[in-house]
């Protein structure tokens, strides 16, 4: 569907967050919040009156902490590409992640926390996250903390109030021996995606000490394959055990109705597409890559 | 509302409806290089620069550009003096109807202002977001790599 214009009466580029949560309570859910506004794309909510752009509210940033990676929600999925903060951390899955949505143009407008609350199903940020156990930081009247298990229970645009938005996404501590893959397929580079993978793993002397692994694009939420984590927890990191837990991992995974393609074909992809992440994933844990 | 930025380094002061997007406001300003393509930011016909980055201007709230600069292919060179690329372009026939070569141009520029030496591969992905019907893409890269030439040439 293509919207030429907006029916709004009201642009608003607020400098702060506070300022853009005030106007967001002062509107009783007339205005709306947004990052890089491309989703506008596909709809638009109901009533709207006006927009909150977010994009000068000081949420662009990547900083390295302590206590983990802070991603701003506003900030460019670009970003994630070119930051060095990003560029090592857990095997480099961000910037690998992040050359998966979309193009170079849309890139520059898509923003981590747009990608991250505005769940399509083939979206990568989401399965990415939640294998990363990310924790989300939300601004409203209290600042409140989710976890990535909690956020993706439900459409996480459904956990915010009117007057709430999406402030900051925490990432954990870079460690040694914890290192994802991410891994799309599709069609073409930059279409959307069929199937995709986020597969992060934490190792010890070549054991599989805890391992997380995502699927994106065959349900309206990611789903974790726990089956399959199980199978990996507490075994070495060969061949054959990432073999057993990509084919056995999906065998209760219920797959979605997609247009594009049967749930069969999409069956008949996924354990090759989480095994060749679960390998990447694994190289990078043990230094070979 | 008014809408002041800069639009090819000058400051332009524009009135616009609070929910248009960009590509519609300078179209209507006469900016018509930057054309009108699927309107959802898959083609990029509408390809402008702002603040030096690509952008889809069909999915840019107008109102966001307040105080920032647009570039737009009016902006590379006029008929006496062209920009490398456009020579480029020119050059290795890379232009058959015309209609994707404006955003072709500006992605490009993006590119070498950032990477003056690009391989094939940054080249591609530069342009992941650029679709052609005519050329089959070959003569464009070819542009692409004859315009980083001239600009480094240019630089010594």
């Amino acid at each position: 569907m293509v919207i030429h214009r907006l029916s709004i009466d009201r642009y608003f580029l607020p400098e702060s967050e506070r300022e853009a949560t005030r106007l967001l309570e002062q509107a009783s859910g007339r205005y709306f919040p947004i990052g890089g506004g491309t989703g506008f794309a596909f709809s638009k909510p109901k009533n709207l009156r006006g927009i909150v752009d977010l994009s000068r509210a000081g949420l662009d940033y990547v900083k390295k902490r302590k206590n983990g990676i802070h991603i701003g929600a506003a900030t460019p999925i670009r970003t994630l590409m070119d930051s060095p903060a990003l560029a090592g951390y857990c095997g480099g899955v961000l910037p690998e992640a992040a050359l998966t949505i979309a193009t170079t143009p849309l890139r520059n407008m898509i923003t981590v926390g747009g990608n991250a609350i505005q769940v399509y199903y083939w979206s990568s940020l989401p399965p990415l996250l939640l294998a990363l156990k990310a924790r989300f930081v939300i601004a409203g009247k209290k600042k409140r903390t989710m976890p990535a298990e909690s956020f993706y229970s439900k459409q996480p645009r459904r956990h915010l109030d009117r007057a709430e938005i999406l402030r900051e996404i925490l990432l954990p501590p870079g460690q040694k021996g914890v290192a994802g893959a991410f891994l799309k397929f599709s069609k073409t580079d930059t279409d959307f995606a069929l199937v995709n993978v986020a597969a992060v793993i934490r190792a010890e002397g070549g054991i599989c000490r805890d391992a997380s692994i995502v699927l994106g694009a065959v349900s309206p939420l990611p789903i974790r394959l726990q089956k399959a984590e199980k199978i990996l927890k507490g075994s070495s990191l060969s061949k054959e055990i990432i073999e057993k837990a990509a084919a056995e991992g999906i065998e209760s995974v219920k797959i979605m109705r997609d247009f594009r393609v049967s749930p069969g074909y999409k069956k008949k992809i996924i354990p090759t597409l989480v095994e060749r992440s679960l390998s990447l994933a694994s190289d990078r844990c043990l230094g070979d890559v | 509302m008014e809408l002041k930025l800069f639009v090819n380094d000058r400051q332009k002061v524009f009135t616009i409806d609070p929910g248009e997007h960009l590509l519609d406001v300078l179209r209507r300003e006469g900016y018509n290089s930057v054309k009108e393509g699927c309107r959802e930011g898959t083609c990029g016909a509408c390809v402008v620069l702002l603040d030096g980055r690509p952008v889809n201007s069909c999915l840019v709230p107008a109102a966001r550009c307040q105080g920032r600069n647009v570039t737009t292919a009016e902006g590379l060179g006029d008929p006496d003096h062209l920009h490398p690329l456009q020579e480029a372009f020119i050059e290795s026939g890379a232009v058959q109807c015309g209609y994707c070569t404006p955003g072709m141009l500006l992605s490009s520029k993006a590119l070498l202002d950032d990477n003056p030496d690009p391989t094939d591969g940054e080249i591609r992905q530069a342009l992941d977001g650029n679709l052609c019907r005519c050329t089959g893409y070959v003569k464009i890269l070819e542009a692409v790599k004859k315009a980083a030439e001239k600009m480094r040439e240019n630089r010594k």
